[in-house]
């Protein structure tokens, strides 16, 4: 095992660890009364939904406006399952969130196969069609209470669980997206074509993504329905759907981090500007799309807030110079010295290297960066090419060369 | 036998028969150019060698397999990789995340391994890492590993396309146009570059391009298509002076000619 990773994801659950004694130390205490215990779960919630559906969204490339749907058929499930069984308090829960989980999957499945065989936007139209079913579905079946829903859902919803299965959340994303099948899935986002080409199967991983992210969302509304207490079909509708999409794209579509911060701010300002009372939407929707056109990528982007993000911040608020090797993590350092090194010796590297990476205190220009073109093909063709070759010097992007 | 045989190979799109009876043979270790005037079905034989298309008729066999029926995915399963002509690269992902996704057809570590981080998911991932740099290195991306590849210069993108195929171990590599948007210099290199791959990886290379002089320079066979069918095949320069092959490309002078008279 990598051991710079492994220090990495200690790191990382101690953080974890940390930030949750503090939050549980507060909740205990009575500093954070019961009102703010709720703004809390719920954003807890909303960031292990958001998670999910930038799963399928940001990091897949496939729009999908129906996870409030799949949210219905986690929460209905696990209610349904709490209030039957007689199983007390979590071990009524725990299954029953599993449950909900994993016949929200099933039900992706069912919508998935037509969808994600074809190319192009039928998800979101299928999607959007699935959540209206399942909530007319919802209001005529007996079972599910009718239009009247679900009354009396013990409220068994509370700070540690919803805290760690955020926690389980990002480490099973977040370990699918470092893996070959996470790239995969990144690669159809990127170019599907090329992804064929490259030998994924497009449609095995749109299916493995999609289905784990509505298992995500169905886990969340199980969670959900412990925490409100009551369910009506009314609430899992095209906007609730919307809300969570709006909160992906706020964080930045394929960041992790992003769509926790999202939901984060998105579930406080409605709270913040309730003073407002009926202005309330209109200030909402004024702040998103101040956002969408200064930000137009969200909060964070592609990017994460990990260690190195977290470093580089540091170091730029107490004014140290960055250095260029603070760009690469260290790991990453090594291996291009390696490299460089071994381009050396077998004559790669001829002229200009990459020989003051990260040992200089400064961050190269692009222009710098001219590779010595064709080079590694003249040795072995036994003859020296001058300078003037592939990219000596220009730094024109494809696309304006490519129309030339 | 031969590395990838072709035989009465037709595709018809309502009516329209884009590919018409093509035969033709690559060898291992071969470089081979596919030319033809515009529209003469060149990439159409492309998209059918690795299944993006399936033909109205006729056989197509790699290794004496026919490989009819395959979805498109499984073409670089069995040894076959191609790069386009207008360059696709994963735009937004890293340089050296490009070519991890090349390894892709070689993964064996299931999803339950990746979400667990099993010792199948180090060794591997290791691997591939160790195999990317390597790559990376003899195609002087090694310093650029980190950068998106969307911010690359257009020659490193294309070293990149053909980098992220050689991931893939291909035995014949196919490349559409590599020299689309070249100069002179640029197209020099990489026909050096294409002749160092195929000694350098012990592959056989199949080219569609329509720059000449890197036609000549390296292709030691040369099929060529006008109107979805064959009409020369041969050394090249057998090629340079078949008449068949310069009135496709130029028409035959008397038509102009007769026509202009006609006018008159």
């Amino acid at each position: 095992m990598d051991k710079v990773k492994l220090r990495s994801y200690l790191l990382n659950a101690l953080f974890a660890l940390v930030v949750y004694g503090i939050l549980h130390a507060l909740l205990k205490s009575g500093v954070i009364n019961p009102y703010y215990r709720g703004v809390i779960l719920l954003i807890g919630i909303n960031a292990i939904v958001t998670i999910g559906l930038n799963l399928a969204t940001g990091m897949l490339g496939e729009l999908c406006l129906g996870h409030a749907g799949f949210m219905a058929v986690g929460a209905y499930t696990s209610a349904l399952f709490t209030l039957n069984s007689g199983l007390p308090g979590l071990i009524g829960l725990i299954p029953g969130l599993i449950l909900g989980g994993l016949l929200a999957a099933a039900t992706a499945a069912l919508v998935g196969v037509p969808a994600l065989r074809l190319r192009g936007d039928y998800l979101a139209i299928i999607t959007l069609a699935f959540g209206e079913i399942i909530s007319v579905l919802l209001r005529s079946f007996a079972f599910t209470g009718g239009a009247r829903g679900l009354n009396g859902i013990p409220l068994l919803t509370n700070f540690p669980l919803v805290y760690w299965i955020l926690v389980l959340t990002i480490v099973a994303v977040y370990m699918l997206i470092r893996s070959r099948h996470g790239r995969a899935i990144l690669a159809i986002r990127e170019d599907d074509i090329a992804a064929e080409a490259s030998g994924i199967n497009v449609t095995r991983f749109k299916m493995t993504a999609f289905v784990i992210s509505a298992a995500i969302a169905g886990i969340g509304g199980g969670l959900y329905a412990h925490y409100i207490g009551i369910l009506s079909p009314n609430k899992f509708n095209y906007n609730y759907s919307i809300d969570y999409m709006v909160m992906v794209v706020f964080g930045g579509m394929g960041s992790i981090t992003g769509s926790i911060l999202s939901a984060g701010t998105l579930t406080i300002l409605p709270e913040l500007l309730r003073r407002f009372a009926d202005y309330r939407m209109l200030v909402y929707s004024v702040l998103l799309i101040i956002l969408m056109i200064f930000k137009p990528e969200g909060l964070l982007g592609q990017k994460e807030f990990s260690q190195r993000f977290a470093a580089n911040l540091i170091r730029r608020l107490t004014g140290r110079e960055e250095r260029s090797a603070a760009s690469y993590d260290r790991h990453e350092l090594s291996v291009a010295r390696e490299t460089t090194r071994r381009a050396r010796e077998r004559g790669y590297l001829t002229e200009q290297g990459p020989g003051d990476l990260g040992v200089g205190g400064r961050r190269r220009r692009p222009e710098e960066n001219i590779p010595v073109a064709g080079t590694a093909v003249a040795e072995s063709e036994g003859r020296t090419l001058t300078r003037q070759g592939l990219d000596a010097g220009s730094y024109e992007t494809a696309e304006r060369k490519g129309r030339r | 036998m031969a590395l990838l045989e072709v035989k009465n190979l037709s595709i018809e799109f309502g009516g329209l028969k884009a590919v018409q009876d093509v035969n033709f043979e690559v060898d291992n270790d071969e470089i081979v150019g596919l030319i033809g005037p515009n529209g003469a079905g060149k990439t159409t034989v492309f998209n059918l060698l690795t299944s993006v298309y399936q033909p109205t008729g006729g056989d197509i066999q790699l290794r004496g397999k026919s490989i009819l029926g395959n979805p498109s995915w499984r073409t670089s399963d069995i040894g076959m990789v191609r790069t386009f002509q207008n360059i696709r690269l994963f735009r937004s992902l890293s340089v050296l995340d490009n070519v991890r996704i090349g390894f892709h057809n070689q993964g064996n570590y299931s999803l339950t391994a990746a979400l667990l981080r099993l010792p199948s998911y180090w060794r591997e991932e290791a691997r591939y890492r160790e195999r990317a740099q390597e790559l990376l290195e003899i195609f002087q991306l090694a310093d650029v590993a980190q950068v998106q590849a969307r911010h690359l210069p257009y020659g490193q993108q294309r070293r990149l396309e053909i980098c992220r195929a050689l991931a893939a171990s291909p035995l014949l590599l196919l490349l559409d146009e590599p020299a689309a948007g070249m100069n002179p210099t640029e197209t020099h290199e990489l026909m050096d570059m294409i002749r160092f791959v195929r000694d350098r990886f012990e592959l056989a290379i199949m080219l569609i391009e329509h720059d000449m002089n890197l036609v000549m320079g390296i292709c030691e066979r040369l099929i060529v298509l006008d109107h979805g069918e064959v009409i020369a095949r041969g050394l090249p320069e057998e090629i340079r002076s078949n008449p068949r092959v310069i009135e496709a490309y130029l028409g035959t002078p008397f038509d102009d000619e007769s026509e202009a008279a006609d006018d008159e």
